[in-house]
């Protein structure tokens, strides 16, 4: 009985044993896992210890460059205004060019009535002229006011090419006036731009609150802005190359529609677009 | 005849009013998008609709699409004048009855062809 007590005690005495053996070759284990391990953590602290004034600096200049974003936006804005003030005045000064090119027309259209009647006017004195052979002295006063008259109309026949100055000043009127779709263009341009800055501000924005640096007092960007084309160029010979390439692919278009088509953009060519 | 002139950009839509004055239409009205050009349109009688693409609130083509929703506007002849030239963009367009198409910058004379051709679209109707 006493015999079979001290075998079972050995046998758990054993298996403890066992069990120990194990913890230890296991911990053994961790130690030499822990020992491979710990250049690698040295080298991660010492990473982590070049690289946090690293990331601070990045953050630093990163929150410089954020706060100067707005400021580049609203210039771009400025540039839009001020253009738009400047053809608005431009465009107004064109009006009044027209406005005095159609008060010269008119005067110019009455100078006309007027030489036409002066003549009408000489022909008359001539005319009278001859009715009175009797009378040089009438005769002579007569045709002294023929000549008169031949010199006023002869004055304002000098400004019979007025009519082709004021003409070809209109056409350069018009052309200014064409020329102006430039700050429409240059505007949605610049819109472009400031949609840029405002996304690269956007995700700046996010990565500095994940590099714990909380977001300064920022501008209402909740304005609304102007759409744009981000593809808008001022060229006229490049619209008329696109008027061009439009008109064709609209014909086709619109002919497949006459025909009963649904219209299609076909294989090929993903855009109209030469430029 | 009565045009209705739509662009968000104050400079182009004088630009736009001025040339069609140029050209021989001395009744043209001004938008500056696509719902205030809905209102007027709903107002008041037009015979041909001159729209940019794009416009904030709403754009030209969902003008063209609202219009082309409405009886008493369906017919009205729109001529898209725009810096867009993509060929999807183009055939969105005619698809929602687009009748001529101008790209920016237009001369007048290109726009006078473009009008001629819309209005002659529309009275072929």
């Amino acid at each position: 009985m006493q015999e079979d007590t001290v075998r079972r005690e050995a046998a758990v005495t054993r298996q403890h044993l066992e069990l120990l053996l194990k913890r230890v070759a296991e911990v053994r284990a961790l130690f030499i896992l822990v020992e491979r391990i710990t250049p690698f953590v040295e080298d991660l602290v010492e990473f982590v210890y070049d690289v946090g004034p690293m990331l601070l600096n990045a953050s630093k200049a990163l929150r410089e460059t954020s706060l100067k974003m707005p400021k580049a936006s609203r210039q771009l804005d400025d540039v839009t205004h001020a253009t738009e003030v400047a053809t608005t005045q431009v465009l107004d000064r064109v009006d009044d060019i027209l406005h005095h090119l159609e008060v010269l027309r008119s005067a110019v259209d009455e100078w006309s009535r007027t030489r036409r009647s002066l003549a009408r006017a000489r022909r008359r004195a001539r005319r009278l002229a001859r009715q009175f052979p009797e009378n040089p002295a009438l005769q002579e006063e007569l045709e002294e006011i023929a000549s008169e008259l031949t010199r006023a109309a002869g004055s304002l026949r000098q400004w019979r090419n007025l009519d082709r100055v004021i003409e070809s000043s209109q056409e350069c009127s018009y052309e200014i006036m064409s020329a102006l779709q430039v700050q429409d263009i240059t505007a949605q341009q610049l819109a472009a731009a400031r949609d840029l800055i405002d996304k690269v501000h956007t995700r700046i924005e996010e990565l500095l609150r994940q590099l714990g640096d909380e977001e300064e007092e920022g501008e209402d960007r909740t304005q609304t802005r102007r759409s744009y084309d981000p593809d808008a160029k001022f060229d006229f010979s490049i619209s008329t190359m696109r008027q061009e390439h439009v008109d064709r692919l609209l014909e086709s278009l619109l002919r497949d529609r006459a025909y009963g088509g649904e219209p299609v953009v076909r294989e090929g060519a993903k855009t109209a677009d030469p430029a | 005849m009565r045009f209705l002139a739509v662009d968000d950009s104050p400079t182009m839509l004088r630009i736009i009013v001025n040339t069609l004055q140029r050209l021989g239409y001395p009744e043209v009205d001004g938008a500056s998008d696509g719902v205030e050009a809905l209102e007027k349109l709903r107002r008041g009688d037009y015979d041909l609709v001159i729209t940019d693409w794009n416009m904030p609130h709403m754009t030209g083509l969902e003008l063209l699409q609202e219009m082309r929703r409405d009886p008493r506007l369906k017919d009205i002849p729109v001529l898209m004048v725009t810096t867009r030239s993509v060929k999807e963009d183009i055939v969105q367009a005619v698809k929602l009855g687009a009748c001529s198409y101008v790209v920016k910058p237009f001369t007048p004379q290109i726009l006078k062809e473009k009008i001629d051709q819309a209005l002659s679209v529309a009275t072929g109707r």
